[in-house]
């Protein structure tokens, strides 16, 4: 092994000036207005809005509740994503733990929603591929994701995956709540199904597109 | 008296904070005297911490290096406006556990005549040799004796397996858990 000496010249003569980073807040925000944006405006492309959506927002309050914490869930997660890329943060168990536990109670309102829906079920809406659409745009936007934390240093990398895929998946998973038919069945395997799958995405690449640190 | 003691210690942290933060500073802005009196400093510090927790071993050594590679590899993600321990002691403690992980047993750090004569010391039990280990005295016996004989002194498993009276499988889950409980230990840690 080298000496420690030896290990600090070297490492000293090869300093370059780090390319000055956004913060953390500034890069998790970077990535949600521009996961938003794709999402919205490729989902559109393809099919319009659920007819009647903003009458329910406005009229149903648990509906409207739903959506509002699903939103906010996923802010949540994207902002433990990125988060996870500044090292001494704070413990990432309990923040993951946090996000995760976000994303599972807004998945709970469904689950409960099979036994009395927050809407009317009604097929009105349906998007025949909204489960490739999920998972199309969700790999879209972990892409964006990864590439971003990866000019941070994300410790545990697979970690950090998993994380930023569950983010990424959460913002089509949402807007196929006002995009898609309203069934809370149909929501949690087409919409809400895709999530872990890209999740478990994220975990398999993270190690592959962080780096190392 | 011994308030007086700590003042001064505090106030000595946050001059070597303001310090540090400074040096990484200059450090991203190019300035190579001020990163390698950095890394000089904080090898120290690292050291120190180190041998606190693990005893004297060269998986010490080790896991300063490693961790010295680490921050010059994540110095971007360094923010001015936060303080700079938090940040060095994460990326410390998950080297080390990543180390231990990593470290092989025979061959990866000691040569086998190394480990013989090791084995004939007095001090070749494996708890004589960490009086200066707290975190490794913080398991449990039988969980820090598996993880000694393996990623410290660099016996196989089989070998370890055979100086503890059970089995290959029993002793690699041993190490394991050692692992964890130390990972636990070592992120539940306040800077």
């Amino acid at each position: 092994m080298r000496s420690r000496s030896d290990l600090i010249r070297e490492l000293a003569s090869e300093l370059e000036p780090a390319p000055r980073l956004r913060s953390v807040r500034q890069l998790a925000l970077l990535w949600w207005i521009g996961a938003w944006l794709f999402v919205v405006a490729a989902s559109l492309w393809v099919a319009p809005l659920r007819p009647g959506v903003g009458d329910q927002l406005l009229h149903a309050p648990r509906f409207a509740a739903e959506t509002l914490f699903g939103l906010l869930a996923g802010a949540l997660t994207i902002g433990v994503a990125f988060g996870l890329g500044s090292p001494g943060s704070g413990s990432p168990r309990r923040r993951i733990g946090l996000a995760l536990g976000a994303l599972a109670v807004w998945t709970g309102a469904y689950l409960y929603g099979l036994f009395d829906p927050a809407l009317e079920p009604s097929e009105m809406g349906a998007r025949p591929l909204c489960f490739g659409e999920v998972l199309i745009y969700g790999f879209a936007t972990l892409t964006a994701g990864l590439l971003l934390l990866r000019r941070l240093a994300p410790l545990a990398r697979w970690r950090a995956g998993f994380v930023m895929g569950a983010a990424a998946s959460a913002v089509p998973a949402l807007f196929m709540q006002l995009a898609c038919m309203y069934i809370p069945s149909h929501i949690l395997i087409f919409h809400l199904g895709p999530v872990l799958g890209i999740a478990l995405l994220g975990a398999a690449a993270g190690p592959l597109l962080l780096r190392r640190i | 008296m011994a308030d007086g003691r700590e003042e001064q210690a505090a106030v000595g942290r946050e001059e070597e904070e303001s310090r540090w933060s400074e040096w990484m500073r200059r450090a991203n802005d190019g300035d190579e005297s001020a990163y390698a009196a950095l890394l000089e400093e904080i090898g120290v510090v690292m050291e120190q911490y180190l041998r606190r927790r693990f005893g004297n071993s060269d998986f010490v050594e080790d896991c300063v290096q490693e961790s010295l590679l680490s921050i010059h590899r994540a110095r971007a993600s360094y923010d001015p406006k936060r303080r700079f321990r938090p940040w060095m002691f994460t990326i410390v403690r998950h080297k080390a556990i990543d180390l231990l992980r990593r470290r092989g047993t025979r061959g990866a750090h000691e040569a086998p005549e190394a480990i013989a004569e090791d084995a004939a010391s007095p001090e070749s039990e494996p708890g004589a040799a960490l009086q200066a280990a707290q975190l490794l005295r913080t398991l449990e016996p039988k969980y820090r004796d598996a993880l000694v004989l393996t990623k410290l002194q660099g016996h196989s498993l089989a070998e370890a397996a055979e100086q503890m009276g059970v089995t290959t499988m029993a002793m690699k889950s041993r190490v394991h858990r050692a692992i964890r409980q130390l990972q636990q230990i070592l992120e539940g840690e306040e800077d």
